[in-house]
């Protein structure tokens, strides 16, 4: 036993000498959290596109309205020409346009009722509906004031006191009401955020590390193909005590790879209790085991570097997205059915449930046992076929 | 007096502190073979790579056929064979691919490319396996269409670096026939071997390099007549004499 | 000159030899991405489709008849048949307990509350705030009530400034208010007709996008480049078993090495784009938009700078193994960085920032443009020439790096 577990370290150390090897293995996954983090994390913000054609062009209160607009800080302002509207309203390309008819600027000027107009598909789309909302907004707020100018005029009629005053006067308190209103709103979130670190930080480690273990592969061939490994099978070396060595350095790199990746989720995140921090490593030594029969097979069966490579990351992807690693997958659906086949599915659910549902090892007894499964399968299924030589034995 | 289609005069090429040649000269007469010999580490795969124009001198230079490998670095590609000490094949295709890809790199037509290469794989045995994948053939396989696709193009001037590494008598045996056919045929011949019987037998005149200078440089029968006998004598005492018997990287 | 380029085209053409021979890796090659397009065509079908009505919940922790209570019942909506399109409908929610426990449980988005001194603050002058109470999810909820809000706000506003200049100009000019100043109460319950009045034309309904619009040029970015990525190892390869060198010692000129090297490596890549595009279009129905000749513009720009690419790092890389980390590496950093696997336009904007970096980010911003946005040929321009800049970069640097013997 002494022998496979030399050849193990010998993986290992090389492993975490080689530079490009630990950067890849350790560097891309922080990196690529980072972005999903960044990405999906802390409170999105609504940002919107109002999309307007301006037929009053020039004119004072489509000006003004446009302008309005534009302040809004959750709303970006396009302008299209009218056969540019209509052409992506009819392709669908566009869901709602606001039209600002000609004259618009001249009805309101002289009093009278002017008219926008919105045109749609169906409801507008949800994008579409809240960007007339906030429209309609602006609208009510520029529409009030030119309101509440004839109505003080209104009021005072007769009194003697000048309109151009009275347009003044009303003008100042517009402007100090817009500076400090009667009413303001204010935001109350409730309900907990949807806990991301948790919910993204096992997809992307068994991400990871399945990827280091199934690239290994190509390793194992390009051993094979220049005869590396016929040479240890004259030393006293036996194919089988060489198979079990692959498969454990195999499993230790994996299972170091993710103690340093939980490290340092622990250190940055404090995800972790001591024990649940040793259940998750047990998790990930089951993990990176499942793993490496898996990267065994594909060595066996690839004949080429290339081979190895395009096996190993075609394999790794699909069990990562049939995981669940970057979106939920809808219970009951055709995907949902195929993620059972995926070992990330289970890696990632009993890591949910130890770190972020502060669950126990007797809680994912299941996705445990279905790893295990895939071990002894998988075990035996690559000694079979595992061969040292090309073609040969 | 025969005709010098070779000139290499007062070569020098250094990598970093390293001076791999240093101040080479030597001729080689038209339909010659000669012999290039040295320890591991001499210069001599350094040398023929400046004289097959893959690299350039630091001083000096080479003239092949009356062109400057300087001035004139294509006219002298057009003129030479090389067949390297790696063996630098295609192993995913097949060995009529190798060659007529080769060939017509060389400038020849599909058909010309064709052709020879057909006539090299007779000329090597090979026929039958025109269409075999390369990754599947014998070491001594491996190495004759190495050879082979250097015949490409019809050179004048052949370099062969080491091209009996670690294969069988019979196929060693089938490349010596090769290159002594090429040189019954008028073909000019730089052979480096490790193998002293071989450079004994094959070469007009050898040259030993050592320490990137060329240490001596005669026929085989001259240069054992300086140590001893030359029926009692062999090329590799006379090898061993001048180059001494530490070790070398 | 007519010697280099069958130089270059006999070198482009062993290289797709060499690449066909291998039958499993041209396999992955040509299925590997549509096992993702598949997939995330499951994943996301139906989204873009969404066009429920909007719901906006109302709230007041007032009394009866306080002036909150006039406010939503005159917004609240008693006939949904009456609704006009994308009109929101208004619901009244009693029990302002039960609708926060509503909102935490997140089987309500939000809602909008008047607080218990709203009628006071207003009518008294020292102000009062409306609460928009939300989940951490419902981002356009959280919009649209934010919307609602600024519109009730705006109503009494002008109220009040309609109230405090006519008193003030009242008491400017020594004039008596009794019975002159407008009720602000009354004002803001009346309501009464807005100056700008809104329209409604439907034109039609909304259709459910098809994901693949999306989904398919991501991965061909991806795929292009990784492909060609690691192409770089074969080249290094050939670096190694001296080919490159025997090359040279024929008369193939250096410029025609790494031509036809390049050639080879963009001929897959050409293949590759092809088959994703017809795949795309006969079984999964994608518009390529107001320009197609725009899209496959980009498509053969995407296939040039990854060839520039590959060339770089098989100049850069000392070993195989090395050069097939780096490609992986650098193709799994680029692809989400760049907009691949979830589209750009939903991410923050500082990620649509960062994406500018990638050559990825450039192309799958440019396919959004011209398949998603109906862009014409002329927007997706500075994309074109993004990705032209990235691949002169590649290729000056491999160019400069070019080496064709490992001892050089």
């Amino acid at each position: 036993m002494i022998r496979p577990i030399l050849v193990a370290l010998l993986e290992v150390r090389t492993y975490l000498q080689d530079k490009g090897d630990l950067g890849f293995s350790l560097l891309l996954p922080i990196v690529i959290f980072a972005l999903m983090y960044g990405a999906f994390g802390g409170q999105s913000q609504f940002h919107g596109t109002a999309h307007v054609v301006d037929e009053d062009q020039g004119a004072p209160y489509s000006a003004l309205l446009l302008e309005r607009l534009g302040e809004l800080e959750n709303l970006d302002v396009e302008l299209l020409s009218l056969p540019e509207a209509d052409s992506q309203l009819e392709r669908s390309d566009l869901l709602m346009v606001l039209y600002i008819p000609n004259g618009f600027s001249d009805k309101l000027a002289s009093g009278e009722q002017a008219q926008l107009v919105f045109k749609q598909r169906g409801n507008g789309g949800q994008e579409g509906q809240i960007v007339a909302s906030l429209i309609r907004g602006v609208v009510e707020e520029i529409s009030q004031e030119l309101q509440v100018q004839s109505q003080v005029k209104n009021a005072l009629a007769g009194r003697g006191i000048s309109q151009d005053h009275i347009q003044i006067t009303v003008q100042k308190f517009l402007d100090q009401e817009r500076q400090y209103p009667i009413v303001g709103v204010r935001e109350e979130t409730v309900g907990t955020s949807p806990d991301l670190v948790s919910q993204f930080l096992p997809g992307i480690v068994t991400m990871f590390v399945l990827f280091a273990i199934t690239l290994s592969s190509r390793a194992l061939v390009e051993e094979r193909k220049k005869g590396t490994l016929e040479r240890l099978l004259t030393t006293r070396l036996s194919v089988g005590q060489l198979f079990v060595g692959k498969f454990l350095a195999n499993v230790c790199r994996g299972f170091v790879q993710t103690f340093i990746l939980l490290t340092l989720a622990y250190m940055v995140f404090r995800l972790f209790t001591p024990l649940s921090f040793v259940e998750a490593l047990l998790i990930a030594l089951i993990f990176s085991a499942a793993g490496s029969t898996l990267g065994l097979i594909i060595a066996s069966v690839a004949r080429t570097e290339d081979q190895a490579v395009w096996t190993s990351v075609t394999f790794t992807m699909v069990m990562v997205m049939l995981g669940g690693t970057f979106f939920s997958i809808s219970e009951g659906s055709a995907l949902y059915i195929a993620s059972k086949a995926s070992i990330n599915t289970y890696a990632n659910a009993a890591f949910k449930t130890i770190i972020a549902q502060g669950g126990s090892l007797a809680d994912v007894g299941l996705e445990l046992g279905v790893m295990a499964g895939v071990i002894v399968v998988g075990l035996v299924l690559s000694r079979l076929i595992f061969r040292v030589m090309p073609g040969g034995k | 007096m025969a005709e010098a289609f070779l000139v290499a005069q007062d070569l020098h090429k250094s990598f970093n502190d390293n001076k791999a040649v240093n101040g080479v000269s030597f001729t080689i007469d038209k339909g010659e073979i000669f012999g290039l010999l040295g320890p591991n580490g001499a210069g001599k795969t350094t040398t023929i790579r400046i004289l097959s124009t893959v690299l350039q001198p630091d001083r000096g230079d080479v003239t092949i056929g009356g062109y400057s490998v300087r001035d004139n670095a294509d006219a002298v590609r057009r003129r030479i064979g090389v067949c390297p000490q790696e063996l630098a094949l295609y192993v995913d295709l097949s060995a009529l691919d190798n060659l007529v890809f080769f060939g017509r790199m060389a400038g020849l037509s599909g058909k010309e490319a064709r052709a020879q290469a057909m006539a090299n794989l007779e000329l090597m045995g090979l026929t039958e396996r025109a269409k075999g994948k390369v990754d599947k053939f014998s070491g001594g396989m491996k190495r004759r269409i190495n050879l082979a696709i250097a015949l490409m193009g019809h050179p004048e001037l052949l370099f062969l670096d080491e091209p009996t590494v670690g294969i069988d008598p019979q196929s060693r045996n089938n490349i010596y026939e090769t290159i002594e056919g090429l040189r019954d045929g008028g073909m000019t011949i730089l052979y480096t071997t490790h193998y002293m019987e071989e450079a004994n037998r094959l070469c007009n005149r050898v040259a030993i390099m050592d320490g990137g200078k060329i240490i001596a440089m005669d026929t085989p029968y001259a240069l054992k007549s300086q140590i001893g006998s030359p029926e009692q004598v062999t090329l590799e005492d006379v090898f061993l004499r001048l180059t001494g018997r530490s070790l070398r990287d | 000159m007519m010697k280099n380029l069958r130089h270059v085209w006999f070198i482009a053409l062993k290289d797709l030899k060499l690449f066909v021979t291998d039958r499993m890796a041209l396999f992955f090659f040509v299925i590997f991405p549509f096992i993702f397009v598949i997939m995330f065509n499951f994943i996301l079908s139906g989204v873009g489709g969404e066009d429920s009505r909007l719901e906006l919940h109302l709230v007041t922790r007032e009394a009866a008849g306080s002036l909150s209570h006039q406010i939503i019942e005159a917004m609240e909506t008693k006939d949904d048949s009456q609704l006009r399109p994308g009109e929101p409908k208004m619901v009244w929610d009693k029990d302002y307990d039960k609708a926060r426990q509503a909102v935490e449980d997140k089987s309500l988005g939000g809602f909008l509350a008047f607080p218990a001194d709203f009628t006071q603050g207003v009518l008294m002058g020292y102000g009062a705030k409306l609460e928009v109470v939300t989940n951490p999810d419902a981002t356009n909820v959280r919009a649209a009530l934010n919307g609602l809000a600024q519109a009730i706000a705006s109503r009494i506003s002008a109220q009040h400034v309609a109230t405090t200049a006519t008193n003030w100009l009242l008491v400017e000019q020594g004039l008596s208010t009794f019975g002159q100043v407008p009720d602000m109460g009354q004002g803001i319950a009346a309501g009464g007709e807005s100056l700008i009045a809104f329209k409604t034309e439907k034109v039609g309904e909304v259709e459910a996008e098809n994901p693949s619009n999306y989904v398919i040029p991501g991965y061909l970015v991806m795929f292009v480049f990784f492909a060609s990525a690691l192409s770089a190892e074969a080249i290094v390869r050939e670096r190694q078993n001296h080919t490159l060198e025997r090359l040279l010692a024929s008369s193939v000129r250096r410029e025609a090495i790494l031509g036809g090297i390049f050639a080879g490596t963009a001929a897959k890549g050409l293949i590759q784009i092809l088959i994703f595009w017809a795949v795309g279009i006969l079984a999964f129905h994608i518009e390529l938009g107001l320009s197609p000749g725009a899209v496959i513009l980009l498509s053969i720009l995407m296939v040039i700078m990854s060839s520039a690419f590959a060339i770089m790092l098989a100049t850069l890389a000392k070993t195989q193994r090395s050069a097939g980390s780096i490609a992986v590496l650098t193709s799994l950093l680029l692809a989400p960085l760049g907009g691949c696997w979830w589209p750009l336009f939903i991410m923050p904007r500082w990620m649509q920032f960062i994406a500018k970096i990638t050559p990825h980010g450039w192309a799958v911003n440019g396919f959004n443009k011209l398949m998603l946005f109906g862009a014409d040929f002329s927007a997706a321009v500075p994309e074109m020439l993004a990705l032209l800049g990235f691949a002169v970069v590649f290729a000056a640097i491999a160019v400069w790096r070019f080496r064709t013997s490992a001892a050089q």
